[in-house]
């Protein structure tokens, strides 16, 4: 995940707390998805960025997930969202974070 | 359910998967802040 | 009111692998400032000439071999010759960084490069005998001795110019001026970079194509990714007139189009426009090179033992010009765009590219030959995480083109295999957006079998953040009836 970008969030959540910040994410594969959503929560597992070890624990979901799509207006998540998933790997990326998510709730 | 209303939202968007403005778009009446939102793009 | 058909008369591009200047690419750039033994690494793991031209992905590049040979040829490419299975007249060459560092001094009306006396000297011939750079080597460069290029390192105003896979200091280009960031040393390298290469790609399209004569150029259109200026006005532009001088189009203007990536096809677009109503009677889009691109992904194929393979600066020209009978037509009722409205992300943007077009024309999804777009070489781009990209905008394309009732699932691989192709372009932003692929669609559009090519290329303008949305744009190519 750019350095900026690490920068910016651990900011925000500095500024907000973790109970009040949700990030979503929109990565195209699973890979991408999961780095992202260590970032998020373990801290930046490269070791590259300013999360590299901070563990920010936030709330973050890629929009393909349920808990997300079903708060989503069907109409707006149809027209807006529906394609991508049917053109990426959508399972997966979704079965990827809630492994991601159980092993983080251990 | 997850609760929207009253939220900060960060969105990570990605040009290739869903971008930022989409995201945006989609959680537009949930009553939630949009604080900081980005879209990347590796080529 | 005129009325001329637009044809693609001709279409060509150079290769240029330059080892030594990979290190002023974007990412080693700051990461050799952030860690100096990243040099070091990167020096270790740089490609030679004969590497680089006999590389498959490069080989597709310039014509010597078709597309199709990629999805025969299993990786890795890299590390292997690639054996040539038929005689192929290619539409471009693969060149050597030091007739290029040369001509990078003599395309610099200011004198801020000076080269090496011993490497002039060594290269002033090569520049005579090669038919592509003998044009444009009429003058003479600013020289320094070893003396005075050790002395002008220790200054440090400015940077050293590199070749070799050992690189060794050839030259030297100055900061062009004090307070002016537009005219630093790494601006006016890229600058150059991107008018050498595009006067390269043009001086092909005269060697390859006897009945394109010089004079007859009244546009030269640049679609690159530099941003020529000062401090006054960081994005003055019309590199493309620096083109057409240094190439001798002396009845030539220029100007040029900016659209991220996506800039070549709006260029292409505007160049067949003006010929269609009688403004310009030939224009050649010209589509140079990008330095800040080179070695981007450098790190990841250093961890994975990998050679540097964004090692290749890249440039392509085409002529536009009007209707002879013979050429392949641009289809200007053809042209998609991606209006505000359109939103942004790939499938919304498929939509309005594509989708609205075939639905104007009335075309069946089997009647398009290639659908092109972004054409990265996955070699590149698979070990840094990026995916194939070539790959994954076939695979949306298809959904698209289901969602919408054109094409059924089951006929999804046969879709993606027949009419989309394979990734093979350095990932030198705009040429790999569908641009590099024109002298193949070229040729298939005439000595080969296709009726129509389809391309389209995007455009990430959140990067400059001033929107978050993104833009496109398409336009068909046609067999002449």
């Amino acid at each position: 995940m750019d350095l900026e970008v690490q920068g910016r969030v651990k900011q925000l959540a500095e500024e907000y707390g973790k109970n009040q910040l949700v990030v979503l994410l929109g990565a195209p594969n699973v890979d991408a998805a999961r780095v992202q959503f260590e970032t998020m929560t373990r801290g930046d597992p490269t070791y590259a960025g300013p999360l590299g070890g901070v563990e920010l624990g936030l709330a973050a979901y890629h929009v393909f997930e349920p808990a997300v799509k079903e708060v989503i207006d069907p109409a707006r998540y149809s027209d807006l969202i529906e394609t991508l998933e049917l053109g990426l790997e959508a399972d997966s990326i979704v079965e990827a974070l809630q492994q991601a998510r159980a092993g983080e709730n251990q | 359910m997850m609760e929207f209303r009253g939220k900060k939202i960060v969105i990570l968007g990605e040009r290739d998967g869903v971008p930022a403005h989409t995201i945006e778009q989609a959680i537009e009446n949930l009553g939630a802040e949009v604080v900081y939102a980005t879209t990347q793009c590796f080529v | 009111m005129a009325n001329f058909t637009p044809v693609v008369k001709a279409a060509t591009n150079v290769l240029i692998h330059t080892p030594g200047l990979t290190r002023y690419g974007s990412k080693p750039d700051r990461e050799i400032a952030a860690k100096p033994a990243r040099l070091q690494e990167l020096n270790g793991r740089l490609r030679t000439y004969a590497e680089a031209r006999d590389y498959l992905p490069n080989q597709v590049f310039v014509g010597q071999q078709s597309p199709e040979r990629l999805s025969e040829i299993a990786r890795p490419w890299f590390g292997h010759q690639a054996a040539l299975s038929e005689e192929r007249k290619s539409f471009g060459s693969v060149m050597d960084e030091r007739p290029f560092l040369a001509l990078v001094a003599l395309a610099d009306p200011f004198k801020h490069v000076a080269l090496l006396d011993r490497f002039w000297e060594e290269t002033a011939p090569m520049l005579q005998q090669s038919p592509v750079c003998k044009p444009l080597a009429a003058s003479s460069p600013n020289i320094v001795d070893a003396n005075g290029l050790k002395a002008k390192i220790a200054a440090g105003d400015g940077l050293p110019l590199f070749a070799g896979v050992d690189p060794q200091a050839v030259g030297w280009i100055a900061n062009g001026h004090k307070e002016d960031d537009s005219l630093s040393a790494i601006v006016l390298l890229e600058n150059l970079c991107g008018k050498v290469s595009a006067a390269l790609a043009l001086e092909e399209l005269f060697v390859r194509n006897d009945g394109l004569k010089k004079p007859d150029v009244g546009l030269v259109l640049g679609c690159s990714e530099e941003a020529v200026g000062d401090r006054y006005q960081r994005g003055g532009g019309n590199l493309a007139k620096a083109i057409a001088e240094f190439s001798g189009c002396d009845m030539a203007s220029g100007f040029d189009i900016k659209d991220f990536c996506a800039a070549p096809i709006p260029a292409l677009v505007t160049a067949a426009a003006l010929v269609h109503s009688g403004v310009v009677e030939n224009v050649i889009v010209a589509g140079g090179s990008s330095l800040p691109k080179l070695g981007m992904k450098f790190l990841y194929h250093l961890e994975k033992n990998m050679p540097v393979l964004e090692d290749m600066q890249a440039a392509v020209a085409v002529w536009i010009g009007q209707d002879d009978g013979k050429s392949p037509i641009v289809n200007l009722a053809s042209v998609g765009r991606h209006p505000v409205s359109a939103g942004a992300s790939l499938d919304q943007q498929l939509k309005s590219l594509v989708i609205d077009p075939l639905d104007r024309l009335e075309l069946e999804v089997p009647l398009v030959d290639k659908f092109v777009t972004e054409l990265h070489n996955p070699e590149i781009t698979l070990p840094a995480n990026g995916g194939d990209v070539a790959e994954r905008n076939y695979r949306m394309l298809a959904a698209v083109l289901v969602k919408a009732g054109k094409l059924a699932k089951t006929e999804i691989p046969i879709f993606m295999k027949e009419q989309g192709l394979p990734g093979y372009a350095p990932t030198q932003g705009h040429i790999a957006s569908a641009l590099a692929y024109v002298p193949h669609a070229y040729q298939g559009l005439t000595q080969g079998r296709f009726q129509r090519c389809f391309f389209f290329a995007r455009a990430s303008l959140f990067l400059g953040q001033m929107t978050q949305l993104s833009d496109g744009m398409s336009v068909m190519l046609e067999r002449h009836p």
